[in-house]
């Protein structure tokens, strides 16, 4: 009993900043000002989602973090496929060197090189460009690591029998192996996502067009903040999360499996 | 092996190594030759300096706060995190309709990004009329002070890493296989001897793992800070990379930009050479 | 699968249609790119002009783009200048950006743009003359105001300070009739220029009239006893236990009448109204002097437009946004004062201030105040705002004396000079 009350008080806990913003977004300038703080606004001002909606951008904005979060997780989940399948079963010289380098590319936060990062992206006309937001997260050493050895674990006749049959590497790759290790990559896609998505520095210093921006960047450069209209800002908060919170409960088991996949490795 | 096999091979791992080269290895290269030279603003190397630059950083006492601050938020972010997402992880571990419930509510922190959650936060925690001031009736002028702004990071980053490390702690107490359990049954051990002695040795590399990973993160936070405090109150809760981040972006500093990108970087490498070393001997043993 | 068709409802259908909505520009038309600081009711105002501007003409057209405060558009601006593209065509900055825009290759002065200054209030102007002529013209111009509760200032039967030494007077008094602290707030490098400049009728900070005529080599606060002077009376301000050291939310505090008084940019003026409209009344008034001598009032502060581009389309962008009736639309609506003599001249302002009597409290202040007290320009500037602040407060919480003060904020600023002196020769 004493568990299951921890737990319920726990998850409370959890979800109050959410049912409180709920509270907030249909809050009056005055309400958010008032003492002691208001739990629940002295009528709710459903204007707030209008002028929320009104707003030029916001659906631009969670649409590039959306964009930019799909495409890296696509690039560098093929990019770490392509080359795990290259360490894993071609040979060519200098590979050793090759991989250790790779490898030792996890020892090198990229948090440390913001500055000189962003004067290469902005030498490579990057800056404003999905390109730009993503560029710097397409490769990942740890995520090479964990597909290697799943594939490592796969039996080598499997590989050497199809390339008999005169199949080619894309074929291989794609039906062979990775079904074979769907479980892996679909965790290095969703870690990838998560990742780029919440990013917050980085799309910040490369992007300064209002057009260009994403949800985490766009959201605190409303300028609804300093001037007292908190509640269409939270309007538009609840706007963006409440599909996200839809999905990650809807897809809970799917995230669990896939990202303690990622564990066994 | 045949000439077209290594070209093949050469060809699906380029994008990669271009990538490490441009994004890893040159910044990291420029800024540890660029961190001995003094470095105009256009980015030229116009005298040697030695070490002066590195004397000039450890000289700054806002360095060293950022030090000690970075530290501490380790100190405290570590132990709260654990220990809530292990007890949450704890709670739920077995399969049934009322933890599934539970478990999903576990996950929503999941769904918020930092940027989201830090609004709501700053508006709980409000300087002037914070709600839970209100509910239990504390009189805390939220953010105003060093401890209650620090409090404020901790609480955000708390948040945002719960869902995930709930996720990975709940998966490993799941894969325990359920004759290890079974057999502690018959040996009419309670469930918090089955607990202690069986379940939670069994989770510890997973457990390490994720203390890992929150320290590096710990380590090199920045953003939370932006978000919440904006290093305030009186510049008393920067961390190091946000120091980086005012230095470098606001101050132009290359001195202090340099210095701090070396300085961090090896040593978040030598914190994974730890952890690598670690792992390794876990499994030889 | 059915899961994957959430996902596409959810997110990809309108991800789809709002990115391959980005606009056609038409050829003919020259843009001109703003990066501006002004949200909430100044953007309001802002887009309003911006507007106005776009509908009258046929060939330019303004694209503005909010980048956050002052000193986020400098670091945005920075960073563009680094990645040497991607700069606007004008920026609007405030006295932290002087340093930089000094010495930035890519910057336009007022003279090489050729824009008319004749009707510009001189020490508005003033604000951003360097050594190498006119940074920027003033556009948003404010200056620091006192904003008090008239209601509690009523209750208490005190009147409004004229003098910091009056304030010492008035606070406990306000605070035992009201309950409520009678100021809120720790003063800054912004509140700093005007209680350290004003004094013996008009001081400089630093050397080189406060890095305008070039880096600063040494601060001078330190030699000339103005920061001491200042310490002195706000640590006997503090210790009536009348006021409370809140260093954010203050605004928040005041409007919620948590505080009888703060000191705010005239610029809030339009934000303090909205918000305090119905609950109590609202008063403006000048900045309490340190003493009888501290005559140099007030520095104007605010923005300036600077132009990162030479062409007419700048010079037309930037002269109407400081003509009579732009400036006229723009203080109205938010709390600045007018730049142009002709928008005070105009009947139309004489008007408003009949009606509006508030908003013409910080232009008489400005009017009478001396152009020595000019902002700081130095280098970190945005390490010594919280330094400053942080050094104030140690100061009033007894954990370091008011020499000690001073002498660690002059060390750390010319620590700071010299740092920046060793690095860019």
């Amino acid at each position: 009993m004493l568990k299951k009350a921890i737990a319920i008080l726990l998850a409370l806990i959890i979800i109050f900043p959410l049912l409180y913003a709920v509270s907030l977004s249909l809050f009056s300038p005055r309400d958010f000002n008032a003492l002691p703080a208001r739990l629940i606004p002295t009528e709710p001002i459903f204007e707030n989602y209008a002028k929320a909606i009104r707003h030029n951008y916001f659906i631009r904005y969670t649409a590039n973090s959306l964009i930019t979060a799909f495409l890296a997780s696509i690039i560098r989940t093929l990019i770490v496929l392509f080359s795990s399948y290259a360490f894993s079963f071609l040979h060519f010289r200098g590979k050793k060197v090759i991989l250790f380098i790779l490898l030792l590319s996890a020892f090198i936060p990229q948090d440390s090189l913001l500055y000189e990062n962003y004067v290469t992206t902005a030498k490579l006309n990057l800056i404003n460009t999905y390109m730009g937001i993503i560029i710097t997260s397409l490769f990942s050493a740890t995520q090479l690591m964990m597909l290697m050895t799943a594939m490592k674990s796969l039996s080598k006749d499997t590989f050497d029998a199809s390339r008999v049959d005169g199949a080619n590497d894309i074929t291989v790759l794609f039906s062979i192996i990775a079904p074979l290790t769907k479980s892996i990559i679909i965790t290095i896609f969703l870690q990838s996502f998560i990742g780029v998505f919440n990013s917050y520095l980085w799309p910040l210093l490369v992007t300064n067009r209002e057009e260009m921006r994403t949800i985490q960047i766009g959201i605190s450069l409303m300028g609804y903040q300093e001037s007292g209209r908190m509640g269409p800002l939270f309007a538009t908060l609840l706007i963006i999360l409440i599909p996200f919170i839809i999905l990650v409960i809807a897809m809970k088991k799917q995230i669990i499996k896939a990202l303690s996949d990622g564990l066994s490795y | 092996m045949s000439a077209k096999s290594e070209k093949r091979g050469y060809l699906y791992v380029l994008p990669a190594v271009v990538l490490v080269a441009v994004f890893s290895y040159y910044p990291f290269l420029k800024a540890f030759v660029s961190s001995f030279f003094i470095e105009n603003q256009m980015g030229e190397l116009t005298a040697f300096a030695g070490l002066e630059n590195y004397k000039a950083l450890i000289g700054n006492e806002f360095f060293i706060q950022s030090v000690k601050t970075t530290f501490l938020l380790a100190v405290i972010f570590i132990p709260v995190n654990t220990v809530l997402t292990l007890l949450g992880a704890t709670l739920v571990r077995r399969k049934s309709r009322f933890n599934e419930v539970i478990g999903s509510v576990y996950i929503i922190p999941l769904a918020f990004s930092m940027s989201l959650f830090a609004l709501i936060l700053k508006q709980i925690l409000s300087p002037t009329n914070s709600i839970i001031n209100r509910i239990f009736h504390l009189n805390v002028v939220w953010l105003n002070d060093r401890t209650s702004a620090l409090a404020s990071i901790i609480i955000l980053c708390v948040f945002l890493d719960f869902a995930l490390d709930y996720v990975l702690l709940l998966s490993a107490f799941r894969k325990i296989e359920r004759n290890i359990i079974e057999a502690s049954l018959i040996d009419g051990t309670n469930e918090w001897q089955r607990y202690f002695m069986i379940e939670l040795p069994l989770i510890v590399p997973t457990l390490v793992m994720t203390i890992f990973i929150a320290l590096k993160d710990i380590l090199l936070i920045s953003a939370p800070i932006m978000l919440m405090t904006e290093g305030g109150p009186f510049r008393s809760t920067e961390s190091v990379m946000f120091y980086y981040y005012i230095e470098a972006f606001k101050g132009h500093n290359k001195a202090t930009e340099n210095t701090i990108s070396v300085i961090t970087v090896l040593f978040s490498a030598l914190l994974l050479a730890v952890y690598s070393l670690i792992q390794k001997r876990r499994r030889h043993a | 699968m059915r899961r994957l068709k959430l996902i596409a409802i959810l997110f990809l259908v309108p991800a789809l249609i709002f990115a391959s909505g980005s606009k056609e520009r038409n050829e003919d038309v020259t843009t001109v790119t703003i990066w501006h600081s002004n949200s909430g009711l100044l953007e309001d105002a802002f887009s309003h002009l911006v507007d106005q501007f776009n509908e009258s003409h046929e060939d330019i057209k303004i694209n503005a783009v909010y980048q956050g405060a002052a000193n986020d558009v400098l670091t945005s601006v920075n960073a563009a200048a680094l990645a040497g593209s991607g700069l606007p065509d004008i920026a609007q900055l405030d006295a932290t950006a002087g340093l930089d825009m000094m010495y930035a290759p890519y910057l336009v002065t007022v003279e090489e743009l050729g824009i008319d200054t004749s009707n510009l209030i001189d020490s508005a102007y003033a604000a951003y003359d360097s050594q190498r002529g006119h940074i920027g013209v003033p556009f948003n111009a404010s200056s620091l105001m006192f904003y008090y509760n008239a209601d509690l200032f009523k209750a208490a039967g005190v009147s409004v300070p004229r003098t910091l030494d009056e304030f010492i007077q008035v606070a406990p008094v306000l605070y035992e009739k009201t309950g409520v602290y009678a100021f809120s707030g720790v003063p800054t490098t912004y509140e700093l220029v005007t209680f350290l400049g004003s004094q013996n009728g008009g001081t400089f900070i630093t050397d080189n009239r406060n890095g305008h005529d070039g880096v600063s080599n040494k601060v001078l606060f330190d030699e000339n006893g103005t920061f001491k002077t200042f310490l002195e009376k706000w640590k006997a301000l503090y210790d009536t236990k009348a006021v409370n050291n809140l260093t954010s939310g203050v605004s928040n505090a005041f409007y919620s009448g948590q505080c009888a008084s703060m000191l705010a940019s005239s610029s809030s003026l339009s934000t303090a109204i909205e918000n305090t409209e119905g609950l109590f009344e609202l008063g403006i008034a000048f900045v309490p002097i340190v003493n009888e001598e501290a005559t140099g009032g007030v520095n104007i502060g605010g923005g300036c437009l600077a132009a990162l581009n030479n062409s007419n389309a700048v010079k037309e962008v930037i002269e109407f946004m400081i003509s009579p009736e732009s400036q006229a639309y723009w203080t109205e609506s938010t709390g600045y004062m007018p730049v142009n003599r002709k928008t005070i001249e105009s009947e139309e302002w004489k008007e408003f201030i009949k009606d509006n009597p508030l908003f013409s409290v910080a232009l008489e202040q400005a009017l009478s105040s001396s152009d020595k007290v000019i902002g700081l320009w130095i280098p970190s500037a945005y390490q010594v705002y919280y330094s400053f602040q942080s050094t104030i407060a140690s100061v009033l919480t007894d954990e370091i004396s008011i020499d000690e003060a001073v002498k660690n904020m002059a060390d750390m600023i010319n620590a700071n000079l010299k740092e920046y002196a060793r690095q860019n020769g």
